[in-house]
């Protein structure tokens, strides 16, 4: 296994991101990071073999937060929630507000949010997540009831800024993934459970990995660029071992991606103590 | 071919692609235009990438109907096969995802199909392929194949019988018709079950080879689900497994984070197969692996550390996990459990204590000072090893001890005679097959080798002596100097203070027993206490107090008065503890009172007996009138109306009334609030004891006499007993 300095992807960013663990005590905030302006566009398959897919229990807060992170690197990558519905905290903790997956927009729960209590929602950051989900993709979507391999061509978000530019990067046009990666240890349950319940007609195979992130939005920081800095360990390796094939290809290339993930999730578990990652290899 | 071309060609395949994806409709007629293009091994890598990759999305796409499929499978089966020639993990990878999903579709084709030969040939070399593969490949490609021989399986066993359940679109050896030309169902399902074997293989060969082992966890359920004729021989194989042990002996961080993955997928496949067959035979025992699991996950602690500190290398836990769990392949980590000792029949020459008790033959063993332990320890090892020792193996080797004990005094029998020192005892040889051990490394089997060595012990320890001097040397003596050192009597203090501490611990005992069991009644042919319950101890103890410690008590009486101490008979001490439990809780103790007083008045009356037999004997002071009272003041404050009851049956069962529970009564009568308890205790003796009747009645009439708010109902009782005290003709005697 190579270095990770070495595993990084050329044209990323310094590994500055890296150095931020642990992130200092002082950076954080009650908020999320603001929403960026105009995440980066995906970028081509060669640069990113791997597709990912980020999944939490709401869709909201911690897989969008690694899909903003993960997109604007250039990553193919698309998320869901595992929940039974979108429950977002309201004003007292038997109170929540509770929203259909696929029905209700990002837009529309922050417009109703506002008009409810600005200053609550403000004061706990829901709006700032919305507000940044709604220039992600257009709602919440389910895990249990993403039809896997359907293109997802134009399936995405509202384009809000003008001059047509995408305002996300909300596209894996087969409708496929090649890794999962769930931010909840009951999320991996689901997701794996179901993927038996399918019956994996697509015959595809799929990592799926958990990473335990605690759901507020400083965890969901942390774990983002967790996330983030493992999608790079893993394309790096699958790019090693495409070009190995490609360059040598006159002899069985005797390993693979699919071989590594163990290994690569080893030696990001040791960089991320706090961070606890459990992994499956399962079909779609 | 330049790269330029390869590029714009890609283009052009992409915008074909984009086709598709938008109107899946376009998908046959691209695949067929593209298909030469994109196999032709002359053509460039990338196109043969993009190929497969376009082969694998249009076979697993979820628009394209399984009809429109399986046209399209029969015109790719060849250029399927061609690429299979490829070397590449990523373009294998999606040939072989492509041929998972057409391999039913070709089959059902074949099944109605009966003259395609050709077809199913080059399905047969397609799958022959494969399975090469699935040994031999890179490990992305052996995933893949993994998944293709599930499918196989799923196709080549028989599906559900119930005609309700079959699944119309489903493939299975079911659909087969019989005689087939092409499909000979036998050979099929055989086929199926030498593939299932050999990835069941992967739990059995104790290798870690993560990515397959979880693949093939997450195929297995389908199969169980789908297919009853396999599914117990998965599931057997599934509760058998445990990844566990094979890396947590492992300090290789990412042997310990796969097998935690992999524990993981295991118990959540388990629960999908519960769930599943909820209420099925297998389903307690799904759950019971699935508990075995959590346990062994947590002894082997094998989660990530909340914090960033590492367990450190040889620590307590993971020795302990070593020595339980490293294969012989691995020994040099370990200690390994040693051999049971051999018992050298006949210890070595310097004949001591030490080494007449000393049946091991190992020298560290014997070596070792036993009273360095702690007390504790050491009484804590003797108990779990008595507890735990073969009764075949303590015996020999107390029969090893007694034959090295006679052979010593007839040694010594000799000595004593011919004054030259003995010769070597006789060898005697180990007889005791069990105690041949198993192949001992490195303790020496033969006896003789501390024969020989010629130890000599006497000189190493002050417990070491020798045991010749203890030995007399007449055998006669033999008998007096074998006679242990007798230990002073307790004084009376002691006693008492034992005594106490016994009956505590009994009550302790009782208490925890005291939970009423509903029993049969015996009636007459009850033995007093059979089995340790309650009223068993009740039993022992009232006896003890009654009849067991009365002689010992007057010995130890008489000794105390020599010294002029105080004493406490025993007996008394019982009979208080007794009186404080019964008082401690009477409503629920009333049996335990019933039944001791009535062992009281028994002995009562054999004392009594006994002193009128012989009359040097002075009978003890009786007991049972004494403690009756006591109990009665003790519980009188307390008895309420609602105590109707149990206070009438214990009344109704004791012998005799001593008059002052009768004046107890009085007291109750008198007290407005219970006087209707007391009342009805009165009329309740007055009608079913007679011996008490009188003075019941003497009470009852200076009640009416005296005490005008009572008047009403003692005239009652009197009406009716004593009719000519109120006046009234008297009755015929009731």
């Amino acid at each position: 296994m190579s270095k990770p300095r070495s595993t990084t992807p050329p044209g990323d960013p310094p590994p500055s991101v890296l150095s931020l663990y642990p992130p200092s005590r002082t950076t954080k905030s009650r908020t999320p990071p603001p929403p960026p302006g105009i995440p980066g566009r995906q970028g081509s398959t060669d640069d990113f073999p791997l597709k990912f897919c980020t999944v939490c229990a709401n869709n909201q807060n911690r897989s969008m937060e690694a899909h903003l992170v993960l997109s604007q690197a250039g990553f193919p990558v698309i998320s869901f929630g595992t929940g039974s519905a979108v429950r977002l905290p309201g004003p007292s903790i038997d109170k929540p507000n509770i929203y259909a997956f696929n029905a209700t927009s990002y837009d529309e729960m922050y417009t109703e949010l506002k008009a409810r209590d600005i200053r609550l929602y403000s004061a706990n950051g829901l709006l700032s997540m919305l507000d940044r989900n709604r220039k992600i993709k257009k709602s919440p979507e389910r895990w249990q009831d993403w039809n896997v391999g359907l293109p997802r061509v134009g399936a995405g978000p509202v384009e809000k800024r003008g001059g047509g530019e995408k305002t996300y990067s909300d596209e894996i046009e087969s409708g496929v993934v090649d890794v999962v990666i769930t931010c909840e240890e009951r999320c991996w349950d689901a997701v794996v459970d179901d993927l038996i319940s399918r019956g994996s007609p697509l015959n595809r195979l799929v990592h799926v990995i958990n990473i335990d992130i605690k759901d507020n939005h400083e965890e969901a920081a942390v774990g983002g660029k967790g996330i983030l800095e493992l999608a790079k360990m893993l394309t790096a390796a699958a790019k090693e071992e495409r070009d190995k094939a490609a360059n040598e290809a006159r002899d069985f290339d005797r390993s693979s991606v699919d071989g590594r993930v163990p290994e690569i999730l080893a030696e990001w578990q040791e960089r991320h103590p706090t961070l606890p990652v459990l992994w499956t290899a399962s079909y779609f | 071919m330049t790269s330029g071309d390869v590029k714009t060609k890609l283009e052009h395949l992409n915008q074909a692609k984009n086709l598709a994806l938008n109107d899946p409709n376009f998908y046959p007629d691209i695949l067929k235009g593209i298909l030469p293009v994109i196999v032709a091994s002359d053509g460039a890598i990338e196109l043969r990438r993009w190929g497969s990759d376009f082969l694998a999305e249009t076979f697993s796409s979820p628009q394209i109907t399984s009809q429109t499929k399986q046209e399209l499978a029969l015109t790719c089966l060849e250029h399927l096969l061609t690429l299979l020639n490829e070397l590449e993990t990523g373009i294998l990878k999606n040939v072989i995802q492509c041929s998972s999903s057409i391999y039913p579709l070709i089959f059902r084709y074949i099944c109605h199909n009966k003259s395609e030969t050709a077809v199913w040939q080059q399905m047969v070399a397609v799958k022959a392929k494969i399975l090469s593969m699935l040994d031999r490949g890179a490990e992305g490609v052996r995933l893949g194949c993994i998944k293709f021989v599930q499918r196989i399986i799923l196709v080549q066993t028989p599906g559900a019988s119930d005609p309700r359940l079959v699944d119309k679109s489903e493939v299975s050896l079911t659909i087969v018709p019989l005689n087939h030309p092409l499909l000979n169902i036998h050979a099929l399902e055989a086929e199926a079950h030498g593939l299932l074997d050999r990835l069941l293989n992967v739990f059995q060969d104790g290798k870690l080879d993560a990515p397959i082992i979880a693949a093939i966890l997450n195929s297995l359920p389908a199969l169980v689900k789908g297919r009853a004729a396999i599914s117990n021989k998965i599931l057997n194989v599934l509760m058998s497994y445990n990844p566990l042990p094979v890396a947590a002996k492992s300090m290789v961080f990412k042997e310990r984070f796969v097998a935690r993955s992999l524990e993981k997928t295991l118990r959540t496949v388990l629960n999908h197969l519960a769930r599943a067959s909820s209420g099925g035979p297998h389903a307690g025992k799904i759950q019971q692996h699935i508990q075995r699991l959590l346990q062994s996950k947590s002894e082997f602690s094998i989660d990530v550390p909340k914090s960033n500190k590492r367990v450190l290398p040889g620590s307590d836990v993971d020795s302990v996990k070593r020595t339980k769990y490293t294969r012989p392949d691995a020994e040099g980590e370990y200690t390994p459990t040693p051999p049971p000792p051999t018992i050298q029949v006949q210890p070595s020459n310097g004949t001591t204590y030490k080494t007449l008790y000393t049946l091991t033959g190992d020298q560290a063993l014997s070596n070792f000072d036993v009273s360095q332990l702690p007390l504790e320890m050491a009484t804590q090892i003797t108990l779990a090893t008595m507890y735990s020792v073969d009764a075949n193996a303590l015996e020999s080797a107390v029969a090893a001890v007694r034959q090295r004990l006679g052979s010593l005094v007839r040694a010594a029998a000799t000595a004593a005679n011919s004054r030259p020192p003995p010769p070597p005892p006789p060898q005697l040889d180990d007889d005791d097959d069990d105690y041949v051990p198993a192949g001992g490394d490195d303790l020496p089997d033969e006896p003789s080798r501390i024969n020989t060595d010629t130890v000599v012990y006497s000189d190493d320890s002050d417990d070491s002596y020798e045991v010749t001097d203890l030995v007399p040397t007449t055998v006669k003596g033999k008998a007096a100097a074998m006679e242990l050192v007798k230990m002073p009597d307790l004084s009376p203090a002691q006693i008492q203070e034992a005594c106490e501490g016994t009956l505590d611990r009994m009550f302790e005992t009782i208490a925890t027993l005291d939970k009423p069991v509903k029993k049969e009644r015996m009636g007459l042919g009850r033995l007093a206490a059979t089995n340790w319950d309650k009223d068993g101890w009740i039993t022992i103890l009232s006896r003890l107090s009654t009849r067991g410690l009365s002689g010992i008590d007057a010995e130890i009486t008489a000794k105390a008065q020599e010294d002029r101490m105080h004493y406490e008979a025993l007996s008394a001490q019982v009979r208080q503890k007794l009186y404080m439990y019964v008082i401690g809780d009477f409503r629920t103790r009333m049996d335990a009172a019933i039944a001791w007083l009535n062992e009281e008045w028994y002995n009562d009356r054999l004392q009594e007996i006994s002193a009128r037999q012989n009359s040097d004997k002075t009978p003890l002071e009786p007991q049972y009138a004494k403690w009756m009272a006591k109990i009665m003041d003790g519980i009188f404050p307390y008895l309420e109306t609602t105590d109707r009851n149990i206070f009438l049956r214990f009344l109704s069962e004791l012998p005799t009334i001593p008059p002052p529970v009768l004046a107890n009564i009085r007291g109750l009568c008198l007290d407005p609030e219970r006087s209707n308890l007391g009342f009805l205790a009165f009329q309740y003796l007055c009608m079913l004891k007679p011996p008490v009747r009188d003075d019941v009645l003497g009470i009852v009439e200076e009640l009416w006499g005296n005490h005008n708010d009572v008047k009403t109902a003692a005239r009652k009782l009197l009406v009716k007993f004593r009719p000519h005290v109120v006046g009234l003709p008297p009755k015929e005697s009731t």
